[in-house]
């Protein structure tokens, strides 16, 4: 099995972001920025409600106006739009002033329908609105609550909240030639939307499709395909015979750009006497639009006794996509709260209780168990839990309450798909090729990182391209998978062609190539150093020819693996005479397998806690329930952190290079609002029940314990 | 929390807030020109738009001509950005940071392609497009091209020197202080500014004068750290 090399120069350092005086200086060119020569300007006629039928559509108003070259009709009579700003039209006109007059100008007659704006509401309601419940269920957990020696009761929840990428969705379409496509899209998926665009171009014979990305304002979760907006895109191209830009306005992004389902549970749980959870009973619900909204429950720990009933609610809202770990942020709140409740109730510390609950139940949490232990006690230390933590309720006089939370996650990463090309030419240049994107992870410094340490160079001795569909195939951004797929068939690619190199060199040398090693810029006998060739005189040695070799992922199996655990804890004050929570402190210890690039990584893991955080204490992405619309569709009063807002956040990765690379892009997202959750009821004695944590929920949870 | 800072703290900020009085003054000349757009006459107008700034600071917007009507349709804007006159035809409708961005250069078919300044939110909310104006931080987004004649505007892309990059820049860079890199020429430009003004913030004043700008993939801890170092390294620390 292929292995990394035993001693590294260059995986696990820190390594600057090799495009980051592209990104510093403006220099960058997002498909925002693309500025092609006769570019046009597309914008989309979105339904004014939540739910209706068009009767009529009379696009000529908008056809006559100044500027327009190309009109499409995404959603034609008779068709049903499902929520407040689903699409119906497509415009292009020459300046985006002049598309947006079109497309107000589109004269749409509605048949307005009965809606559905809250998941109480649909709840309520029932019928239509509530899928069939999902029930699990495994021993019998009426009578282990009867038989246990304490038990709590609970509801916990979050509501939906939206990706808010700050470059929106979208792209720009230039029909090169008839059969002849490529767009600049905004996308974690390169391959992936050049596929879908095909796709719906079928009738163009031989159609070829291109995507570039070389970079990205960033996706979440909410980017894979050409969506809606980028195929209409791509059919304005068409009709007007010219390129077209269509991405998002803010307020199209945040219905129609995917959401994080909301998440609500109800929870009566139980332990024994020595404090093992034994009995876990939720009922739970929330909404992801017209999509499921499930997610993992019971959370890490595998009570013996549980069962768990769970309502998708359908509203009318825009759908929800994969958000940053989905489903797994939800199930850490919910069970993380249950967690500090239930040892609160017994008086154990809470650190102890997770450690005594720790599954074993399969392979991946028997390996993960003595990483959380040491997580939990690392993390502990370094907040100061077993000297300052008090029990549950800050006594101490005044308004300013303090209290520390903690909680745990888990994630799987692995090895994506991918393949790369490395060619190796006779002036010795190195190119690597792969179809990836970045999508401000750093995969862009990563290709070059690999291939460098794989040959014995300098990262700056390497070309890496990627961003292009043109490039070897290598899968979407998800799930964590992409710096395990991309090292993989990187390092392959290049160990193949470095090996075409050493046989050039052997006979050269007189040595046997297997003997052969690189490093420093040379390639040398391993036996006698001195013996060897400066890269450039080795390349000379191809003559004519340049080597190409290249690789999938799969050939370096065993290089990478997938299952990570990790714990954060937090520290709040909260002010209850205004209900302001102030995050003091968080720590977040991360396991990510074999760290490539420490200072990049250390960055995802820092960006994990504050996406986290927002969570937590801010995000909300609102409908009104009385006329179905959403209320905060901006980046005003919909709220995220701001640099004062965020507080100290310290950041320990757990490096364990014998387990090969792990993805980290997810994973510290988990537990960061459920250790805030922790935090802050244990600040105040009291729980608030949903997510966000704003000074009027939290002044809500200290007047209702009062009553 | 930042969005309840005192008032008065905010007067030392170097991102634009949309009370910010500095914001305002220009605001307050957006809908005077704005109002000319109209073709409503200035006398009438004057009395209901000459206002003090909330700190008591009088707007100093020239008085324009009776007569002088703008739009609907493009009108000529001449622009001073990053020290280069920019001559633009664009509709009063258009702000500062879509003319540079997406419209093209006067009587030609190329783009004025200054598109480092972003636009994120379009609403004053999260700073990506903040440029400076006459030496204040401006959300572009919600300044008019027109209003922005006769002003020195300068844009991400002035920071470079003969192929060396600010030392705010570098340090983004050595400490990762960016990953998408969308709100970066935002955070970068409120970062300088803050320099100009005050050449050694302490943490909270860092922390308070990038409060105006917004990021997602959540940068800020690294984008402290790095302009810290810059303002060291500024100082010849």
């Amino acid at each position: 099995m292929p292995k990394w090399p035993e001693k590294r120069r260059i995986i696990g350092t820190r390594v600057e972001r090799i495009d980051g005086g592209l990104k510093v200086s403006g220099k960058a060119k997002y498909s925002y920025d693309r500025n092609l020569p006769g570019l046009l300007h597309g914008k989309i006629v979105r339904s004014p409600h939540p739910h209706a039928r068009i009767v009529s559509i009379d696009t000529g108003p908008a056809e006559s106006m100044p500027g327009v070259k190309a009109v499409h009709v995404i959603k034609g009579p008779g068709g049903e739009l499902f929520y407040a700003g689903d699409e119906i039209v497509a415009v292009a006109a020459e300046t985006e002033e002049q598309a947006r007059d079109a497309a107000r100008a589109v004269k749409v007659k509605y048949q307005v329908l009965p809606f559905v704006s809250s998941e109480e509401q649909g709840l309520k309601q029932g019928g239509d609105s509530v899928k069939a419940a999902q029930v699990q269920e495994q021993g019998d957990v009426d009578q282990a609550l009867k038989d246990a020696a304490s038990t709590i009761e609970g509801t916990y929840g979050a509501p939906v909240i939206t990706h808010v990428c700050l470059e929106t969705h979208g792209l720009v379409a230039h029909w090169v030639a008839d059969d002849d496509l490529v767009v600049y899209a905004s996308t974690q998926a390169i391959g992936g939307t050049a596929d879908g665009l095909r796709g719906q171009f079928k009738d163009v014979p031989n159609l070829k499709v291109t995507c570039h990305t070389p970079f990205m304002g960033g996706g979440f979760g909410s980017k894979f395909g050409p969506d809606v907006q980028g195929i209409a895109c791509a059919e304005l191209a068409r009709k007007a015979k010219r390129p077209v830009k269509l991405l998002l306005e803010r307020d199209e992004e945040h219905v129609a750009g995917g959401n994080r389902p909301s998440a609500y549970a109800r929870v009566k749980a139980g332990v024994d006497e020595e404090g093992n959870l034994t009995a876990f009973d939720a009922e739970s619900w929330g909404t992801g639009g017209a999509r499921g909204a499930s997610f993992p429950l019971p959370y890490i720990y595998a009570p013996k006794n549980r069962r768990r009933k769970h309502n998708d609610v359908t509203i009318n809202g825009g759908d929800a996509r994969a958000m940053r770990a989905p489903g797994h942020p939800q199930g850490a709140l919910v069970m993380e709260q249950v967690m500090d409740d239930l040892a609160d109730k017994i008086g154990m510390d809470p650190v102890n209780f997770r450690i005594k609950n720790l599954p074993t139940n399969n392979k991946t949490f028997q390996t993960l168990k003595p990483i959380y232990e040491r997580e939990l006690f690392l993390g502990a230390e370094r907040i100061g839990w077993f000297e300052r933590r008090h029990p549950r309720g800050d006594k101490t006089p005044g308004p300013i309450r303090r209290g520390m939370g903690c909680a745990l996650s888990t994630w799987g990463g692995g090895a994506g798909g991918s393949q790369s090309t490395c060619r190796i030419h006779p002036d010795g240049k190195v190119e690597v090729e792969c179809g990836t994107q970045d999508l401000g992870t750093g995969t862009t410094t990563l290709v070059p990182l690999v291939a460098a340490e794989i040959l014995g160079l300098e990262i700056r001795d390497v070309a890496g391209r990627i961003g292009s569909s043109s490039y070897p195939p290598s899968g979407g951004s998800g799930g964590s998978t992409t710096v395990g797929g991309v090292s993989l068939s990187v390092a392959m690619a290049c160990r193949k062609a470095l090996a075409k190199l050493f046989e050039k060199a052997a006979a050269s040398l007189n040595v046997e190539a297997a003997a052969l090693e690189a490093g420093g810029g040379r390639i040398y006998s391993s036996q006698d150093p001195a013996k060897g060739l400066s890269w450039k005189q080795a390349c000379a040695l191809l003559g004519q020819e340049k080597i190409q070799e290249s690789a999938d992922k799969d050939e370096g199996r065993g290089m990478s693996d997938q299952g990570v655990g990790g714990a954060q804890f937090a520290e709040v004050s909260v002010d209850v005479e205004t209900g302001q929570v102030r995050l003091e402190k968080i720590v977040a210890v991360a396991d990510c397998g074999m760290v490539m690039n420490r200072l990049l990584c250390e960055s995802q893991v820092y960006g994990a806690v504050v996406g986290g955080l927002n969570y937590g204490l801010f995000e909300h992405h609102r409908l009104d329930k009385a006329t179905g619309l959403p209320v905060n569709a901006d980046m005003e009063w919909y709220k995220l952190a701001r640099s004062s807002d965020i507080g100290e956040i310290e950041v320990h990765l757990l490096d364990y290079p014998s387990r090969g690379v792990i993805g980290i892009g997810e994973p510290p997202t988990i537990p960061t609002a459920a250790a805030i959750a922790n935090a802050v009821t244990n600040a105040l004695g009291v729980r608030v029940a949903s997510l966000p944590i704003t000074p009027s929920r939290v002044l809500e949870a200290l007047a209702a314990s009062k009553k | 929390m930042a969005h309840d800072d005192a008032q008065a703290e905010r007067e030392s900020d170097a991102s634009p807030r949309c009370d910010d009085p500095g914001v305002r003054a220009l605001d307050g000349v957006s809908r005077r020109r704005f109002l000319q757009t109209l073709g409503i006459g200035a006398t009438a107008t004057a009395a209901t738009i000459t206002e003090q700034g909330i700190l008591g600071r009088t707007l100093q917007a020239a008085q324009p001509q009776a007569d002088e009507k703008l739009g609907p349709g493009p009108v000529p804007v001449t622009l001073k950005v990053n020290g280069q006159a920019i001559k633009l035809a664009v509709e009063p409708r258009v702000t500062l940071l879509d003319a540079l961005r997406n419209h093209l250069v006067a009587g030609t078919n190329d783009f004025v392609d200054l598109t480092g300044q972003k636009r994120v939110c379009d609403r004053a909310s999260c700073g990506a497009c903040t440029m400076i104006v006459d030496g204040r931080t401006v959300y572009a987004c919600t300044i008019l091209a027109i209003d922005a004649e006769g002003k020195e505007v300068r844009t991400v892309e002035s920071l470079e020197k003969d192929g060396k990059l600010h030392p705010v820049q570098e340090e983004f860079i050595h400490h990762d202080g960016l990953m998408c890199g969308f709100c970066t020429p935002g955070f970068v430009m409120s970062s300088v500014a803050l320099l100009e003004k005050n050449p050694s913030p302490s943490r909270d004043e860092i922390r308070r004068a990038l409060d105006g700008n917004i990021c997602r993939c959540g940068t800020q801890c690294r984008v402290l750290e790095a302009v810290e170092s810059a303002a060291k390294r500024m100082q010849g620390k």
